[in-house]
């Protein structure tokens, strides 16, 4: 599971650069190549890739923590196994994204401590409760399912050390989400029991995976630096449309009744009720649907989501336990290999 | 530890511990076959080389079946980027491995080994080798003795099931189940944004 | 399957059983620090370790289970308490202590690497050819955890406090990890299960007290009389319970389905 780069990151203008390496620079990214190391780039875009992968590396970091407490509860042996390699691929995820972070001159202690402190922001969708075991298979089937669309298009950015890190987070990515399809599809061909508790969890989960792509669209989102400079190559609401176009049909051939639903300050669905939107438009040949609720987008954001305190307050108690280990084996590290 | 997820204590504000320094970066090679090159996996941070390899091991190792790994620190590689300045301090000759990146976006991958007495003299020597500028992008060097490696016996991919972590082992089952419930032409649409499992 | 005389069945499975449930629930207890480890990589390393555990589980329910006609599911999490045949020691929790955790895993992974050992010998064909990979990967176990008890042994004057503590907490519950099953005898004497207990525990005492040695650690290891029923006899501590409980929440709300 991991962010959509696109939510909560803001690129400063670049007015302050000089105007013909600015050129060049877009040039280059206009012609679909690939920046390195080497390439000189604005400030203002070494500050954004930098916001982007540390935002990216946090909703990964955090979104190991919902899944997680479901390890000790999983009801089979290779369910078992399947979810605790998919929570340990995002820690994974992390350690691969702070590096592009770290890279551009963020230390990744000081990645750390900002996520746990609130100073960083990571992926909303984190933030809500995963209170049964079908959340678990909704998480990988949804969320999972956006983030790979996401990803997929990620992988097409313009800096190569984070498209490096994106192809290799891809392939587990696959992954995930075929084990998540997996769970949905058994639990949707089982019990009663199995059926109501996935439907719920639909209801839970539909709402945060069409917020996932983050807000609608700035009528100029194409010319903001985000998209003109490949650090994100699709509009958010044109990957939600993508997304519901290939999740409404899905969810209903699996039996999945879709529904808007209110939810209460814990993340706790208090109403539902069908949406009547839910129709194939054959003109546009698209899905229509009822967009999600924006406001609690917001109030969720800014770290009043039902989740939040409690997640990054594990976060916080794995750093300060974790203190004397790491010490340790700094200071007592015996084997320093020569100097180059 | 259940429990204790539900009970932890909601502590904000700053953190009690103080900063702490990044431990040493490596940047971790794989070799998939034996004979095969070794090509760029990514970065770790680790105390030292020993750490470095069994780090690298359960992470870069278990992402696709592989029979070698080198962990080679950051701190050893020069290259012709500017990221990796080439000491032109003369000592005594060294064999030094070089990676060569073939494109932009590319990783790096193991090349051949050259003598040198310093990292630039090293450089310099593998640009003799690898004439044609427009077949790379950019290239590594690092001295051999300084890159940690696993040992030919040592288990790097596990000899058990590994289905469970792997999207093929689930394409089958899903494909199956998913019958039950739509037809061939829904499916196929449906199947199109699937990830493939390799890079 | 290879068949088995029909009075070694029972003990047979019954000695499967004890190494599953084991490696069963190490790896449940190891597996919940995933994503909350004290560093990210080593939080990934450790991570790999207790899914080795908990595939090697799985992999010996399927071979007790085509024996005794269960699913490994089922007798991963359908059976009661009493009828597991674990050691006290991968029962007690760690508390979130990173020194519990790997002091705990130092004592089983020695333990676990001699057992398989031993099987990897058996007569039983089905048995010896899983053991020689699992012996195998449980190397990898053990020389992680053996750096980790060194490092933090000799890292700093705390970390030494906190894993000689582990130690003593810990250690005493080690050597229960010996208790002999019922009918074993029968199945050393069959060559299914080749070796001595004796010479077993002498060399897993070896091994660990030389690495505690290096790690400037000590351990109190003291073998229980014979009259101690614990784990193996289906005696067990008051946390196995309340884990199976939690381990098997889902499970039990729909016992008979596929999840």
């Amino acid at each position: 599971m991991s962010g959509s780069a696109n939510v909560g990151v803001h690129v400063d203008h670049e007015s302050q650069e000089d105007p013909e390496l600015l050129a060049e620079f877009q040039a280059k990214i206009d012609a679909g190549q690939l920046l390195e190391v080497d390439d000189w780039m604005p400030a203002a875009y070494r500050k954004g890739m930098l916001m982007m992968a540390e935002h990216h590396a946090n909703s990964e970091i955090v979104g190991a923590l919902p899944e997680g407490e479901w390890i000790t509860r999983a009801p089979s042996l290779r369910r078992k196994l399947a979810l605790t390699a998919k929570v340990q691929d995002e820690v994974g995820h992390g350690q691969m994204l702070y590096r592009v972070s770290q890279d551009l001159g963020k230390s990744r202690d000081a990645m750390l401590r900002d996520l746990i402190t609130g100073k960083t922001k990571y992926h909303n969708c984190f933030n809500y409760p995963a209170p049964e075991w079908a959340d678990i298979a909704m998480i990988q089937w949804l969320i999972d399912g956006a983030a790979i669309m996401n990803q997929k298009t990620l992988a097409d950015g313009a800096y190569g050390p984070y498209v490096r890190t994106m192809r290799r987070i891809n392939m587990e990515e696959a992954f995930h989400f075929k084990s998540g399809e997996d769970m949905v599809l058994t639990l949707m061909s089982g019990t009663p029991l199995q059926k109501k508790m996935t439907q719920q969890a639909f209801d839970r989960w539909w709402g945060p995976s069409l917020m996932f792509f983050g807000p609608p669209d700035k009528p100029n989102a194409h010319n903001l630096p985000p998209m003109r400079w490949r650090m994100k190559t699709v509009t958010n609401d044109e990957l939600r449309q993508r997304f519901v176009d290939r999740f409404i049909p899905a969810a209903l051939d699996l039996g999945l009744k879709i529904h808007v639903v209110t939810k209460d300050e814990h993340g706790f669905v208090t109403s539902k009720k069908p949406d009547d939107k839910i129709a194939l438009n054959k003109a546009t040949g698209h899905w229509e649907f009822t967009a999600p609720d924006w406001d609690e987008f917001f109030r969720v954001i800014r770290g009043n989501g039902p989740c939040n305190a409690k997640r990054l307050a594990l976060r916080r108690m794995s750093y300060e336990q974790g203190r004397w280990v790491r010490q340790a084996i700094v200071d007592g590290s015996a084997s320093l290999p020569p100097a180059a | 530890m259940s429990k204790l997820r539900e009970q932890v204590e909601l502590v904000t504000g700053d953190l009690e511990s103080p900063p702490e320094e990044d431990l040493r970066g490596y940047v971790i090679f794989t070799q998939l076959k034996m004979g095969q090159p070794h090509v760029y996996a990514g970065y770790l941070d680790a105390a030292d080389d020993d750490m470095a390899l069994i780090f690298a091991r359960e992470h870069y190792g278990q992402d696709q079946e592989c029979v070698g790994i080198w962990a080679v620190p950051v701190d050893a590689l020069s290259g012709t980027d500017a990221t990796h300045p080439a000491s032109q301090d003369v000592g005594g000759v060294e064999m030094y491995q070089v990676f060569i990146q073939a494109r932009r976006g590319a990783g790096h991958v193991s090349a051949e080994t050259v003598q040198a007495r310093s990292p630039a003299e090293a450089i310099e020597d593998a640009q003799r080798i690898h004439t044609d500028p427009s077949k790379y992008y950019s290239l590594w060097v690092a001295p051999q003795h300084l890159i940690a490696s696993t040992g030919p016996g040592d288990v790097i991919w596990r000899y058990s099931d590994q289905s469970y972590r792997l999207a093929r082992g689930y394409s089958k089952d899903v494909r199956e189940k998913w019958t039950k419930f739509r037809d061939e032409g829904s499916l196929k649409e449906y199947e199109k944004d699937d990830l493939k499992e390799a890079f | 399957m290879p068949d088995l005389p029909e009075h070694l069945k029972k003990p047979f499975v019954n000695m499967l059983l004890a190494a599953a449930d084991d490696k069963l629930f190490l790896g449940h207890r190891n597996s919940e620090w995933t994503g909350l480890g004290p560093i990210l990589e080593e939080d990934i390393a450790f991570s790999s370790l207790a899914q080795d555990d908990m595939a090697h589980a799985s992999a010996l329910y399927e071979l007790a289970g085509s024996i005794d006609g269960r699913s490994a599911d089922q007798l991963a999490f359908g059976r009661t308490a009493e009828q597991y045949r674990c050691a006290a020691i991968v029962e007690v929790p760690d508390e979130f202590d990173w020194a519990t955790a790997i002091a705990r895993r130092f004592f089983c992974n020695h333990f676990d690497l001699l057992r398989l050992t031993r099987f990897s010998q058996s007569a039983y064909k089905p048995l010896s050819d899983l053991a020689r990979r699992l012996v195998a990967e449980q190397q990898v176990h053990v020389t992680h955890v053996d750096d980790w008890v060194i490092r933090l042994g000799t890292g700093t004057p705390e970390s030494h406090k906190r894993m000689q503590q582990a130690m003593d907490a810990i250690g005493p519950l080690a050597p229960e990890l010996f208790e002999p099953l019922d009918d074993l005898k029968p199945l050393v004497d069959a060559g299914l299960y080749p070796g001595s207990d004796f010479t077993m525990y002498d060399e897993w005492t070896a091994t660990v007290e030389h690495v505690l040695g290096q790690a400037h650690l000590s351990a109190q290891m003291e073998v229980g009389s014979p009259e101690d029923r614990g784990g193996r006899r289906g005696v067990h501590t008051q946390y196995l319970a309340p884990m199976l409980d939690e381990m098997c929440e889902v499970y039990r709300l729909e016992p008979k389905a596929a999840w």
